[in-house]
């Protein structure tokens, strides 16, 4: 209904466009069957459009297998009673380096300063990026108790790519949502671009923290690069001096 | 009467610490301009005010090392996990008129009547609050304040705003957090002892609240290259959340291969 009277609010703006010279008159001048016949090949393009989007938040199940199976891998990992937390840890960490697009994810948090950065600089942060979402992930690797993960879900957003919607079980009636951005690769494979857990997607979250550490810096990356060399060099459970 | 003297009295402090704490940065802040880079870096993260946040995010972390977070882990090693979660139950059960209140102004009457039966429920047969029985009834707490109302009516969040005590609460949850004050009946009880269960219980929240978070945070902070601004997104990230009532719509999210 609310598209309809948007639609019929479009239509009245361009036949008023389109008629400049009769202004004045009444709009009875459009015949009132055209005006109908033009509602209804709007309703229609606008279902075709409507359906469209629809056919775009299609489920994926190709990805939501590709999720689970990360998912049964990661358990598998840490269910190993055979293997030291190290151990795991580190299975665990090459695991995630794997299946996530690290350099696209670190293009990402630079936002535009990008731009700025030569490629030797841009290398450099590619690969600490991907050490400090190693050290990231193997860190709260302790907190994980194995409750369930499940998958329940997807949404293809197009071009934006795929979310899995995931569910884990914390405790009965206390579910936590941690939902997965997808992206299948030319070659068909998929790949993890970012992960939301409970309405929070962590690389969204880390390209505020990177554009505000260059941005108080007046714009330079070294800035950043020093401070993640820091982090990355002291390793899992990196203490830090208190931000200023 | 008393009552309301208390609570003028209480605003009048946090009045007098956010005039206090705003002299002192804005005077810091008045000697060092700063570049346009860094006025850009602030529009981007609609966050004109940073510095003055920022000051007043160190002034809460100096707050929370050496009053909050020590309260925190006391209060973990005073009392055992079945009666904090009873003291949150409580404390949860006060403020449900709040977001009864809230899910009608959302037009959200199913969830309306789970607050109310909640209410009725946990009041009586959940002893004052204390147990959560209305959950075995399958009926879920929920959280609604008139922050998110605003948000539901299409009210923009504003630009940031980091008060101190209180923490991150932009124009649109502050107008929020004030409205909601009011619309509390307990609010106009007007008893110093339904007062004090007031001012206690907020009090235990936030106690409780930290104590439940107490290894997240210290995780965040070890994680983060820049703590500020990472619970500045976390915040934004969860309103946004709470908006949608949990509810997942992904139109807001970045395309990945556009960088801009």
């Amino acid at each position: 209904m609310i598209e309809i009277a948007h639609l019929d609010h479009e239509e009245d703006e361009s036949s008023s466009d389109g008629m400049i010279n009769f202004a004045s008159e009444p709009r009875t001048m459009v015949p009132r069957f055209t005006r109908v016949w033009a509602a209804l090949l709007m309703v229609v393009f606008f279902s075709t459009f409507v359906g469209g989007a629809a056919q775009a938040n299609a489920r994926d199940e190709a990805a939501e297998q590709f999720v689970q199976d990360l998912i049964d891998e990661g358990l598998a990992i840490l269910q190993n009673d055979g293997a030291s937390l190290d151990e795991k840890k580190q299975v665990f960490g090459n695991l995630v380096l794997n299946n996530a697009d690290i350099p696209g994810m670190a293009r990402f948090t630079l936002g535009k300063y990008r731009r700025n950065m030569s490629s030797e600089q841009l290398n450099e942060f590619v690969s600490l990026f991907e050490q400090y979402t190693k050290n990231f992930y193997e860190t709260r690797l302790g907190e994980y108790g194995g409750e369930d993960i499940d998958v329940v879900n997807s949404v293809d957003l197009g071009r934006k790519g795929i979310v899995v919607e995931s569910q884990m079980e914390l405790a009965p009636e206390s579910i936590l949502e941690v939902n997965w951005k997808v992206f299948k690769k030319s070659d068909g494979e998929y790949i993890i671009t970012d992960l939301g857990v409970a309405g929070i997607w962590m690389v969204l979250e880390q390209r505020s923290q990177f554009t505000s550490v260059i941005g108080n810096n007046g714009g330079n990356v070294d800035a950043l690069l020093v401070k993640l060399r820091e982090m990355v060099s002291s390793g899992e459970g990196a203490e830090l001096p208190p931000p200023t | 009467m008393r009552g309301m003297i208390v609570k003028t009295l209480g605003n009048k402090f946090i009045l007098r610490l956010l005039v206090g704490a705003f002299c002192i940065t804005a005077a810091g802040c008045a000697s060092t301009p700063p570049s346009p880079t860094e006025i850009a870096a602030r529009e981007e993260a609609n966050d004109p005010i940073e510095p003055v946040n920022r000051s007043f995010f160190k002034l809460n972390n100096a707050i929370d090392n050496a009053v909050i977070e020590p309260t925190a882990k006391a209060y973990r090693r005073a009392l055992p996990k079945q009666a904090r979660d009873g003291l949150r139950n409580f404390s949860r059960n006060l403020g449900e008129p709040v977001t009864f209140a809230n899910d009608l102004l959302q037009l959200e009457f199913k969830r309306a009547g789970v607050t109310l039966g909640r209410f009725t429920i946990n009041s009586t047969m959940g002893f004052f609050g204390f147990n959560d029985a209305a959950k075995s009834f399958g009926l879920k707490y929920h959280n609604e304040d008139f922050g998110q109302t605003l948000g539901v009516w299409g009210i923009p969040e504003g630009p940031y705003l980091y008060l101190p005590v209180i923490g991150p609460l932009p124009p649109r949850d502050l107008v929020g957090a004030i409205a909601d004050a009011f619309t509390n009946p307990l609010f106009w009880a007007n008893e110093p002892i339904i007062d004090g269960v007031l001012i206690g219980s907020g009090v235990a929240g936030g106690v409780d609240v930290r104590e439940r978070n107490l290894e997240n945070l210290d995780r965040l902070e070890e994680t983060s290259v820049d703590y500020y601004a990472s619970l500045r997104s976390l915040y934004r990230q969860r309103r946004n959340y709470e908006i949608r009532n949990g509810e997942n719509t992904y139109e807001d999210l970045p395309d990945l291969q556009e960088f801009e």
